[in-house]
């Protein structure tokens, strides 16, 4: 590997200066901050302007219909509504498709973006895009919100926790793009399960993984001697193993079990895969943890779209609502951006299989808690939702609105080890100030 | 060039190995002029490694993998005074060679797998020609030239990675192979380097025919059906109207209605038809002579106008004139990798000194415009010459730097500072491949294993081909017979879709209800419905036409189970990119989304994995060799050795037996002392 593809101007000088890094990330501007230092207060993170300390990032991988879900046309013609019923909200105005009626009771938190707009109508184009705000390209990758997170403001809380977390994300993830590779999110690849590897084999004992850890010191004294200090390589992993060793011990780390959650929250978030996920994710954001993503995947309904809606929408509503109930009953949803995205919407019109196609045109993302006005609508599609016709938003838009409402800079400028220049927000994306708190 | 090669355009011989004459010359001339630069530089070069620094080390650089406790033992108990060049030598010539260095062609190139069927033939192919040594030019010229189905050119590969995204495409082969970075230029003109857009765009225009269609089975059907798939609705025949014949006329209106009802049978037969060759599509490239590339809508600077048509031309080098069109793509690959060309040769010989010792001569592997000077320029040109005077055989290129003084030397303590380049006191500390990791615990587990090819890939892909092949010379009457079962197949698996997904609704309701007895019996119907879907159960109604057609037929064509179990292979014989969460992802195993993208970041996973993961596991599970051989060791001096060989490639010494000895009393202590050395950072870096 060519190290110095690797980093930024700016990361290459912090090395210059020979800094120690930090287990998880590497920091901006030479100043380490080790997750075990004491001193480090959550006061850092208070400086933030923004109200979001954390995000709750619900990806719907596949496309999910709009017309269906946030953006219902009662009125249109049965050939594009289907038998999908609108339903009311706690919100006078404001309907959601009929699968949605828990969500429908949490309007008043929400703010439904229905103006989604973007150019990128395939699968793996269209979720890259809407991760990293930028056009998928062979010769780069770019990095995912969770990361910028970590680049413009590395979290400094008391935790051994990483700061960003993705879970059952599939292997397309753009991760931390071009930002060091450690700065990218830790994959949990099934919620029930957790963290893997975490707990000591059961052939080994206490005594001998004690001992094993003190053997390892040992035997690598002369190595370190050598190495550590030329070497930032060796003392990544020398930092890598005392966090790991830590994370093991560490009380955080119950963050990932979700059997200490009661059989009463199990039931309320509900028995789906994707809903351990969301429940994980709210144990992980009150551990400190920043940006946490969890994928929920087969919303590629090219046909049979309204017996897959009955199957597949109750799921998240359910997942969704005891979420936002959830986080507010522990006093975090103020601190909290739960966002609903996925790579475009569906076609309207409903095609000869009962299906509906792949539609970047129009397609709707929701917003909930932190930096944004609850009870809102923004933008608005035509009589069939096959058209934006106001406030059209870009994915690079979105991004740069979570971006503000994090209190992170959308539009700092960072290069890539290939010198080009890139932000938060996208190219051309900005804020949209209208719904932020 | 201060010295000339001893050896200038050796015959084209491209699997004979050149002699040790020619190999040792080359290697001191490389020394000398590293061992006058350093002089000028004042720099001390690091001493020779010892013996174990040195047999673990030739193992890991050359055939990505840790020596076994023999192999180790066997070359520091030998007394012979060649045995560092005989070491290498036999190492350059063996099977692991090859499969490290197919780790890397398919981590520079991105080669997927399973991405298409013809990722599995790309796959195929690549590792035929590193299997066969096949000169580096060739490889190149051969995938830059594609201009056919997959199944008939399967280098075609490398276009098709990039389906779709040509002007990526163009950034990556300009990056790859001649270490330009030009992504830039796609929409504007660089900011850092020279290359403006029109520039660019000029560049791309060899590769503007660039189509994603194969004709072949167009034509096919038009064989089977008698029209063109997209002939419009034309009538021909019947003459001038005569509408004062009545009679006559209405004969002419029913014959004309007939032979319109004819064509529009025949056109819904053609687009019917279009299923069988429906996958064909998504693996054929092909190269249309009239298509051009044109300015984008937005072009702003003033050489060029937005919409306007595109001439090729050469970014470096000598500029062309009057390409012919229908010549375009074979212009395009004989100029990117002439011997001519400024950066091909140069890039390829400092990658591979990358390859060797950790870090290139010109630091940015990928951005010769914008790099840190080398320290040694004189040494830039020597490498270049060398790479063609081999004719480009990477073995060989490579077994040259193998032989230099500099592969011997002691690790230099300090890595190369970034931005700036390297003066190569020693090579360079580096932590262990993901597949290196990998492949040493298999070893240590299965013991050398590194002759398993993982044939399945071939035979699959070669029953992939031969479908093809007998669809293409399918007669009508199969092609419909074909299609008829493609047809059926596709209504059977919307209906198994839509019944699972109503049963699954009808499950969800049951479980939240609680009714369990209603939830077996759903399951149990579910289980049935699988099982009717599965393929054993399909391939039991298939005619003989239709299984031999059904490879070319379905959307994806899966490789045929692997020839070898898992712990039974190198990672080169396994498909790549590995999925999130596996051994070599967790370790920065690469996954194929750019160039170049696996890396050796230490993450907390990784640690976790190596404290408390199964792979640790197995390898002290005593069915293994590495468990099994130490348990059956009585004296703890006898496991402390067998240890430090296995591991660390070295017998323990005498500071470390009296350190250690006790710590191996016990096989249950022994157990936790092996864990200790693999998770020390002595075992994962590479001295």
């Amino acid at each position: 590997m060519n190290p110095v593809k690797k980093l930024d101007e700016l990361s290459r000088r912090s090395f210059l200066a020979n800094t120690a890094n930090t287990a998880f990330g590497v920091t901006l501007g030479g100043a380490a901050a080790s997750w075990f230092n004491s001193a480090e207060a959550a006061e850092a993170i208070a400086q933030s302007k923004g109200k979001a300390k954390h995000v709750i990032y619900l990806y719907m991988s596949g496309g999910m219909t709009h017309i269906d879900t946030f953006d219902p046309k009662p009125d249109a013609p049965e050939a594009y509504r289907g038998p999908i019923k609108a339903i009311s909200t706690n919100v006078a105005g404001i309907q959601l498709g009929q699968h949605l009626e828990k969500t429908a009771k949490h309007a008043d938190k929400m703010c439904l973006v229905r103006s989604m707009n973007s150019t990128q109508g395939a699968h793996a184009q269209g979720n890259y895009n809407v991760h990293t705000s930028y056009t998928m390209r062979s010769s780069i990758t770019h990095p995912t919100l969770g990361s910028w997170a970590n680049k413009l403001e590395p979290s400094r809380l008391k935790q051994t926790l990483p700061p960003y977390v993705t879970v059952h994300t599939a292997n397309n993830h753009a991760g931390a793009g071009f930002f060091e590779p450690n700065s990218g999110p830790l994959p949990v690849g099934d919620a029930v399960m957790g963290l893997q590897n975490s707990k000591r084999r059961r052939e080994v004992t206490e005594a001998d993984f004690n001992r094993q850890i003190a053997l390892r010191s040992k035997l690598d004294q002369d190595f370190t001697d050598r190495f550590s200090k030329g070497q930032r390589s060796v003392r990544a992993y020398d930092e890598m193993f005392n966090s790991a060793v830590k994370l093991m011990s560490s009380k955080d780390l119950e963050a990932f079990d979700l059997s200490k959650e009661s059989k009463g929250t199990h039931t309320a978030y509900g028995s789906d895969k994707f809903s351990k996920g969301v429940l994980l994710s709210r144990r992980l954001i009150e551990h400190g943890v920043r940006f946490v993503e969890v994928q929920f995947g087969g919303f590629d309904w090219h046909s049979d779209n309204f017996t897959k809606a009955e199957e597949k929408l109750p799921i998240l509503d359910q997942a969704y609502a005891a979420l936002l109930t959830d986080l507010k009953q522990r006093g975090l949803l103020e601190s909290t951006l739960v966002v609903i995205a996925t790579e475009f919407g569906r076609t309207p019109k409903i095609d000869d299989d009962a299906g509906r196609n792949h539609f970047p045109k129009a397609f709707s993302f929701a917003l909930a808690g932190a930096g944004i006005k609850g009870g809102t609508v923004y933008g608005k599609t035509d009589e069939t939702a096959s058209n934006v016709i106001t406030k059209k938003t870009t994915p690079a838009d979105f991004n740069a609105t979570i971006a503000s409402a994090m209190g992170l800079s959308h539009d700092q400028v960072v290069f890539s080890p290939s010198k080009r220049p890139f932000k938060m927000g996208g190219k051309e994306g900005q804020p949209i100030k209208e719904i932020l708190a | 060039m201060k010295k000339l090669l001893h050896f200038l355009f050796l015959p084209f011989v491209h699997a004979a190995p050149l002699s040790d004459e020619v190999i040792r010359n080359t290697a001191r001339e490389i020394d000398e002029i590293l061992l006058a630069g350093q002089k000028d530089q004042k720099i001390n070069p690091m001493p020779v490694a010892d013996d174990p620094t040195f047999v673990r080390r030739s193992y890991l650089n050359i055939i990505g993998r840790l020596p076994t406790a023999e192999e180790a033992k066997s070359f520091l108990d030998s007394n012979d005074g060649e045995k560092r060049a005989d070491l290498i030598d036999t190492l350059v010539e063996s099977p692991g060679m090859k499969s490290k260095l197919f780790n890397y062609w398919s981590d520079l190139l991105r080669v997927q797998t399973n991405s298409e069927t013809s990722g599995l033939g790309w796959h195929v192919w690549l590792r035929e020609a590193v299997e066969t040594n096949m000169p580096y030019n060739k490889m190149v010229h051969a995938m830059l030239a594609a201009n056919d189905h997959s199944a008939n050119d399967p280098a075609a590969g490398y276009y098709l990675r990039d389906r779709g995204m040509l002007l990526d495409n163009i950034s990556n082969t300009v990056q790859v192979f001649h270490g330009q970075q030009i992504g830039c230029a796609q929409c504007h003109d660089h900011p850092f380097d020279t290359t403006t857009q029109m520039e660019y765009y000029q560049l791309a225009s060899f590769l503007a025919g660039t189509e994603y269609k194969f004709e072949g089975a167009r034509e096919k059907i038009k064989e089977v059906v008698g029209v063109d798939v997209d002939m419009k609705n034309r009538m021909s025949g019947g003459g001038k109207i005569n509408k004062k014949d009545k009679k006559f006329y209405q004969k002419q209106k029913a014959a004309m209605a007939k032979q319109r009802a004819e064509v529009n049978r025949k056109r819904n037969e053609a687009k019917d038809l279009a299923t069988v060759f429906r996958y064909h599509n998504r693996n054929a490239l092909s190269d249309n002579p009239k298509r051009q590339l044109k300015l984008p809508e937005d072009y702003q600077y003033e050489d060029g106008k937005p919409g306007e048509a595109i001439e090729p031309q050469f970014l470096f080098g000598k500029k062309v004139k009057d390409v012919a069109p229908e010549k375009r793509r074979e212009v395009f690959a004989d100029w990117a990798t002439s011997r001519d060309n400024k950066y091909f040769s140069k890039v390829v010989a400092n990658r591979l000194w990358a390859y060797t010792f950790g870090y290139g001569i010109v630091p940015a592997l990928d951005d010769w415009s914008n790099s840190p000077d080398p320290l040694y320029p004189e040494l830039v040109d020597y490498l270049e010459s060398a790479m063609k005077a081999t004719n480009y055989d990477v073995q060989q290129y490579l077994r040259i730097l193998y032989h230099t003084k500099l592969f011997q030397r002691e690790v230099s303590d300090t890595e190369p500072t970034q931005g700036f380049a390297f003066d190569f006191n020693g090579p360079i500390l580096r932590r262990m491949e993901a597949e290196e990791i990998r492949d040493s615990f298999v070893t240590l587990a299965s013991g050398n294993i590194d002759d398993n090819t993982n044939y399945a890939l071939k035979e699959s892909w070669n029953n992939y081909v031969e479908s093809f092949q007998f669809v293409m010379n399918a007669t009508p009457t199969q092609i419909r017979e074909i299609d008829d079962a493609a047809d059926k197949a596709e209504l059977d698996r919307r209906k198994f879709q839509k019944e699972t997904a109503e049963m699954r609704v009808a499950l969800r309701k049951a479980q939240e209800s609680g009714q369990t007895k209603r939830v077996q019996t759903i399951n149990l119907k579910l289980k049935e419905l699988r099982d009717k879907a599965s393929q054993k159960y399909r391939r039991a109604g298939m005619s003989d036409t239709t299984r031999k057609a059904q490879a070319a037929v379905v959307r994806r064509y899966s490789p045929k189970k692997s020839s070898h179990s898992p712990f039974q292979m190198r990672s080169s014989e396994i498909p790549a990119p590995q999925k999130g969460g596996t051994f070599i992802a967790e370790f920065g195993g690469s996954d194929r989304e750019t160039p170049s993208s696996a890396h050796t970041e230490a993450s907390v996973p990784q640690t976790l994995r190596l404290l408390n993961g199964t792979e640790t596991a197995i390898l002290l599970n005593k069915k293994g060799d590495f468990a099994k051989t130490v348990s059956k060791l009585e004296t703890p001096e006898e496991r402390l050795e067998q240890l430090f060989l296995s591991l660390y490639s070295s017998y323990p010494t005498k500071e470390e037996k009296i350190a250690f000895l006790p710590e191996v009393k016990t096989l249950s202590s022994t157990q936790a002392f092996a864990r200790a050395m693999i998770t020390s950072n002595r075992f994962l870096f590479v001295q």
